[in-house]
């Protein structure tokens, strides 16, 4: 339960618990890095504006993914994005064993469809339920079912690599 | 088909597995095997859309003038802990079910703090008429909230009405319920309760008669 007063305190808190995931699903909803820099900002002010309808804290997350996505949609209407894939500026560091494999992932994840990406991403960096998905999205639950695994489906096709580093695995247990 | 069927639903929501999905994969290697690609794709996946953020600042927030009245709100709170404080020391039934069900209205209307913020003159009267009711208040009186409420499991209508600066929340009950009379105001009328809650320092039972809640059975 959120408490009775709403200050600006709370809403720092807020935003210092959500910003990173807010930010990355911006930045994987969007073209560029200015679109999803400019989609928060928007969000920010958005969610302060409503911050008074809040009721439960639990629910601040999807709150906040809805109201991205939403500002994200309202954007794209005012000045519809074409700017190219490549135009997304310098990509982030990946400090991993196989950065040529996340940045490959990482494009695909951009190239997907906006509907199959939007529910895909709320799940995986929202951690968004099908059902708090299909309300946010006002689509039905056998729909977001649909579309996450067709999302899961193409970027797993799309990178044979993962399904070698399976095998070899398979093959070094037996 | 069966297999694809269960494929799906491993790619949908890899990690909440249905009990029939578990059990299918313990029987299918085939299956299996595809679980444990869609595992390792999950790891991967985990690891490219965790990048490294870049550190923003919170953007200069304007003031929110839509953020409901805090001395409502205070208000509110003050008379909840003080009906707390009370129903811990008061040993009679009747009074001490008054008592509950005041308090229970007042927490409500604390986790309700929206409520407040419209200015705007709205219609309650189709909600109303759900609860088979039709309610008139004195002239100058205005709702600018309503909204179906729940009070110790009863369904009732919560209604905020405002002249000039006075606000005057209304909750509706079915049945005739006590309530404490020094926080709130009550009226009775064909098996309802009308409770009128101020908001500001004005007494309960002023602000009853300010408002004049006339209940007519639809």
């Amino acid at each position: 339960m959120l408490p009775l007063f709403r200050s600006q305190v709370h809403f720092e808190k807020l935003f210092y618990r959500h910003r990173d995931d807010l930010w990355r699903f911006a930045y994987f909803l969007g073209s560029s890095r200015y679109e999803a820099e400019e989609v928060l900002q928007q969000t920010w002010l958005r969610a302060w504006e409503k911050f008074h309808t809040l009721k439960k804290t639990h629910k601040a997350r999807a709150w906040l993914f809805t109201i991205l996505h939403r500002e994200f949609l309202r954007l794209r209407r005012y000045s519809p994005s074409g700017e190219p894939l490549d135009a997304i500026g310098e990509l982030p560091d990946h400090k991993s064993e196989n950065p040529g494999l996340r940045i490959d992932l990482e494009r695909a994840i951009r190239e997907l469809p906006e509907k199959f990406r939007t529910p895909f991403l709320m799940q995986v960096l929202g951690g968004l339920s099908i059902n708090e998905i299909a309300e946010v999205l006002e689509i039905p639950r056998g729909t977001v079912l649909s579309r996450i695994a067709r999302a899961r489906k193409r970027l797993i096709a799309a990178h044979p690599q993962a399904t070698w580093r399976v095998y070899s695995n398979e093959q070094k247990i037996s | 088909m069966k297999c694809d069927h269960y494929r799906e639903q491993l790619l949908a929501d890899p990690h909440h597995r249905s009990a029939r999905l578990r059990q299918h994969l313990k029987q299918c290697a085939e299956c299996r095997q595809y679980s444990l690609q869609v595992e390792a794709f999950e790891r991967e996946l985990h690891h490219t859309v965790h990048l490294p953020v870049k550190e923003c600042p919170l953007p200069a927030l304007p003031e929110n003038t839509a953020r409901p009245r805090r001395w409502a709100a205070l208000a509110a709170a003050t008379v909840t802990v003080a009906l707390v404080i009370a129903l811990t020391l008061q040993p009679n039934v009747e009074q001490h079910e008054a008592l509950a069900i005041t308090s229970d209205i007042l927490h409500h209307m604390a986790d309700e703090p929206q409520a407040f913020a419209g200015t705007e003159e709205i219609n309650p009267n189709k909600l109303l008429a759900v609860m088979g009711a039709k309610l008139k208040v004195k002239e100058g009186w205005y709702a600018t909230y309503a909204d179906p409420c729940k009070i110790r499991g009863i369904h009732g209508l919560h209604i905020v009405y405002r002249k000039g600066e006075e606000i005057a929340t209304v909750i509706l009950l079915p049945g005739e319920l006590p309530v404490d009379k020094s926080h709130v105001a009550a009226r009775y009328s064909h098996g309802m309760t009308v409770v009128v809650i101020p908001s500001s320092p004005t007494r309960p039972d002023q602000l009853l008669a300010g408002l004049d809640p006339m209940l007519y059975p639809l």
